[in-house]
């Protein structure tokens, strides 16, 4: 019904997506240039893009990049493995939901960074800790949506699995599994985007080793705005790189989903 | 000659589904008189919401000319009232305050706002039911608070997108006798569409056949029957024969 | 003692005769920490845990009940509630317009969008730096952080919520020909109250958690920064007490927003 516009095609909309950067990006060289602020202190838009290049060159930053990734991933897997196991079992027994769930639901309302000074005293500061970190950073929304994915189910299909007499293997695969899938995979997205949040946190606050947080607190102590703007993109776009990838994986697994856009 | 109060010359719409243009009406001409009760049947989705909706001046036309009372629509108006094929009862009001959203703005005072809505919901039977709330309603009830709010302003022109489609058929007997007996007493026109035949036949003076694909009228069968109508009558078995033959043969050479 | 308690209270409540236990079995939500409560004391009181690494249960009640008459808390809750005030404030102000802007406007939509959700995918750990060079260890940059922490969630809420009113129900309105105030009392401000009530509670959790993570890691003063202390010092039990307050805290926010969030369901929730 509503008529098409210009900027309805994909070429508008990338374009109209880049102008508000390439704006932002402008005004901050031409106040670099005309002196308006400290190029020293606050860089420019063509000193981060020479910071750029100089870093994806540099063996370095590709093994502080590498470090991270490779550590958010062992915390991230081993998260969402414990929180999927949880899960289901939270969701499917409603002793366990008695007995657990409140207490789950008030840790919920604790920041998550209490537990870091605990963790770091525990076990240690190097790596054990910030992998434990990011374990309970992934695991805790994968747990919550999977026992809420399956519990909010279960009121809705329970008659339909006494209906046709289902078995355990058979409700499971193929009641239990698609219907709270997409409350599971809602609850792994978030993992994922938490456990880069977190493996950064980590390396902040517990001691430092090699990675990406170590990487841009170093260009820090150096007063380098520029390459510390550069890192942040990089980590930025990792973020968006796990967003978007597991938007795609999701839309995928849940295509069998009519589409509820109206 | 009275003025007709409804004239639609060549109405058309389509809407753009999936990339893909969908005629939903395609020529539509269509006059109703003052006081005129008239029924629209047709298949399944084949334009008859969309025909009330433009008529109500929710959506305007893609082609030709609604003329309500001699002027064209261009929005809703106080003379034309609609009934939803949804009952779209705000969750958050109760059955009453519902009812009197339709007469905010009107110069009744609250007291009388309030004084109207009650006897609207008597009339379909929900006297009890004023202060409860739309979810504690059965979807039947719930279309029943919804003809309360179409007819408490009392609009000339009523406009009925399948009112009675969610109700039991002995619920569904009183309420078109209900909707006979109010009509006969404001004398307004009424526009109903319905998928029921027999519906159509015991209530109407002229019954509308609308074709699918694109929707456009096919067939306009005048009811000359005199009332009360006896729904098992051979003239209504009859009539509702011819139509549902209509319908047949149209589906048939589809 | 621990398997005696647990037991009483995994059986179900006898019926037939005897005492009646019911009161037993509607605690059982608590037997959960009250185990782990039990087998923190019971491994400190044995020695199976070095009270270095964790001191007991015992020993942390009584640090909980040092910093809470000392002022140690009462000041460093007050800084940090200030400013998570502050920071929360901040973000609404921004975020509500935006997310109206979003869901009004397809083109402030393709225009801006884009630019916000890359803001917003960069960890805040990887903002610290940079905020820190441009406003040093400060205030604002506490601000940043934590008004950052609040846009995205109601950036998000308030723009599902206007796009989320069925269009069936604005027709209604032009139906009838509301006036806009009724409009908006009527039909706009109950359809969207409860989802941009929902974005206003994520948007204050988010930013009691970077509250915590901001302090903890460049304050000099606030709830977190003495947790940082706490550690540093290795004065554990106080660690914990501290950890218990800010449990508590962040429980009692949450909790007080779900009453609201209640009351609100029950007026405006309708179908639900
Ligand atoms: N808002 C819309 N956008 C796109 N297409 C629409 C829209 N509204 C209606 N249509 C299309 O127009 C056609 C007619 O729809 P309409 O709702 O008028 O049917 P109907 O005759 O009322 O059917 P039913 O008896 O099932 O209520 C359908 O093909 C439908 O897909
Ligand atoms: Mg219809």
């Amino acid at each position: 019904m509503s008529a098409r516009h210009w900027h309805d095609s994909r070429w508008g909309t990338l374009a109209l997506g880049l102008a508000f950067p390439a704006a932002l990006a402008l005004v901050w060289q031409g106040a670099a240039a005309k002196g308006i602020i400290d190029s020293s202190v606050w860089a420019s838009p063509w000193l981060v893009a020479k910071a750029v290049a100089t870093q994806v060159r540099d063996p370095q930053f590709w093994s502080d990049l590498g470090a991270s990734l490779w550590r958010d991933a062992q915390g991230t897997v081993l998260g969402i493995l414990l929180g999927l196991g949880a899960g289901l079992a939270l969701g499917r027994s409603a002793l366990a939901r008695d007995f657990f769930g409140p207490t789950l639901d008030a840790a919920k309302a604790v920041p998550i960074f209490t537990w870091v000074p605990l963790l770091a005293v525990w076990l240690g500061s190097g790596e054990e800790g910030k992998i434990a970190f990011i374990t309970l950073v992934t695991a805790l929304p994968v747990l919550f949506n999977t026992a809420e994915g399956v519990r909010s189910l279960e009121a809705r299909h329970l008659e339909l699995i006494r209906l046709y007499h289902l078995g355990r293997l058979t409700t499971f695969r193929r009641v239990v599994l698609p219907g709270a899938g997409p409350a599971i995979l809602r609850g792994v997205h978030q993992a994922v985007l938490f456990g880069w949040l977190a493996t950064i946190g980590a390396e902040f606050l517990f001691e430092a080793g090699n990675g990406m947080g170590t990487n841009i607190n170093g260009f820090k102590e150096l007063y380098a705005l520029d390459f510390v703007v550069a890192d942040m993109l990089a980590i930025g776009l990792v973020g968006i790189i796990f967003d978007l990838g597991f938007g795609r994986i999701e839309k995928f697994l849940l295509r069998w989903r009519e589409d509820s856009s109206p | 000659m009275t003025q007709d109060i409804l004239t639609l010359n060549a109405v058309a719409k389509h809407f753009a589904v999936d990339g893909r243009k969908v005629e939903a009406l395609r020529g539509i001409d269509l006059a109703l008189r003052p006081g005129e009760f008239t029924a629209l049947v047709g298949a399944s989705g084949c334009g008859k919401s969309t025909l009330l909706r433009l008529i109500a001046g929710l959506d305007a036309p893609d082609a030709g000319q609604i003329l309500l009372n001699g002027t064209q629509v261009r929005g809703p108006s106080r003379d034309c009232g609609l009934i939803f094929q949804d009952h779209r009862l705000l969750p958050w009001l109760s059955v009453l305050q519902n009812i009197e959203l339709a007469l905010s703005g009107t110069t009744h005072s609250a007291q009388a706002r309030q004084k109207l809505s009650q006897a609207s919901l008597d009339l379909v039977g929900l006297a009890d039911f004023a202060n409860a709330f739309p979810r504690q309603l059965s979807g039947g009830m719930a279309q029943r608070v919804a003809l309360a709010r179409g007819l408490v302003n009392r609009p000339p022109l009523l406009l009925l997108d399948e009112p009675f489609s969610a109700l039991d058929s002995l619920t569904r007997a009183r309420l078109q006798t209900e909707l006979l007996r109010i009509w006969a007493h404001e004398g307004n026109s009424m526009l109903l569409v319905t998928h029921d035949v027999e519906e159509a036949v015991l209530l109407a003076d002229r019954v509308i056949v609308l074709a699918a694909n694109p929707g456009r009228i096919q067939a306009a069968v005048d009811i000359t029957l005199p009332r009360p109508r006896l729904r098992n009558s051979a003239e209504v078995a009859a009539l509702k024969t011819l139509i549902l033959q209509g319908l047949d043969d149209f589906a048939e050479a589809a | 003692m621990s398997g005696v308690v647990e037991r009483a209270l995994i059986i179900q409540p006898a019926r037939r005769g005897g005492p009646d236990l019911a009161w037993v079995w509607r605690l059982r939500f608590i037997a959960l920490p009250v185990f782990l409560l039990l087998l923190w004391q019971i491994s400190a009181s044995y020695g199976l845990v070095s009270l270095l690494v964790l001191p007991s249960p015992l020993q942390t009640w009584a640090a909980l009940h040092v910093v809470c008459t000392n002022g140690t808390v009462a000041s460093a809750l007050e800084i940090s509630l200030w400013r998570l005030a502050t920071g929360y404030a901040l973000g609404v102000v921004l975020a509500v317009p935006l997310g109206l802007a979003f869901a009004m406007s397809p083109v402030a939509r393709k225009l801006i969008a884009p630019t916000f959700w890359f803001i917003v995918r960069v960890p805040p750990a990887a903002w610290i730096p940079f905020l820190m060079m441009l406003f040093g260890i400060g205030e604002a940059l506490k601000l940043v952080i934590i008004a950052k922490a609040v846009m995205m969630p109601v950036t998000i809420n308030t723009e599902l919520a206007i796009r989320g009113i069925p269009s069936g129900w604005r027709e209604l309105g032009r139906l009838y020909r509301l006036s806009p105030w009724l409009t908006l009392r009527r039909i706009l401000f109950p359809a969207t109250i409860l989802p941009l009530f929902t974005g206003l509670r994520l948007g204050l959790m988010q930013s009691w958690q970077m509250l915590i993570f901001v302090e903890l890691l460049a304050s000099s003063n606030g709830i977190g920064y003495q947790l940082t202390m706490a550690r540093q010092l290795f004065q554990l039990d106080t660690m914990l007490a501290l950890m218990v307050v800010v449990g508590v805290a962040g429980f009692a926010l949450d909790r007080a927003l779900g009453v609201v969030e209640r009351q609100l369901a029950r007026n405006f929730g309708g179908v639900a």
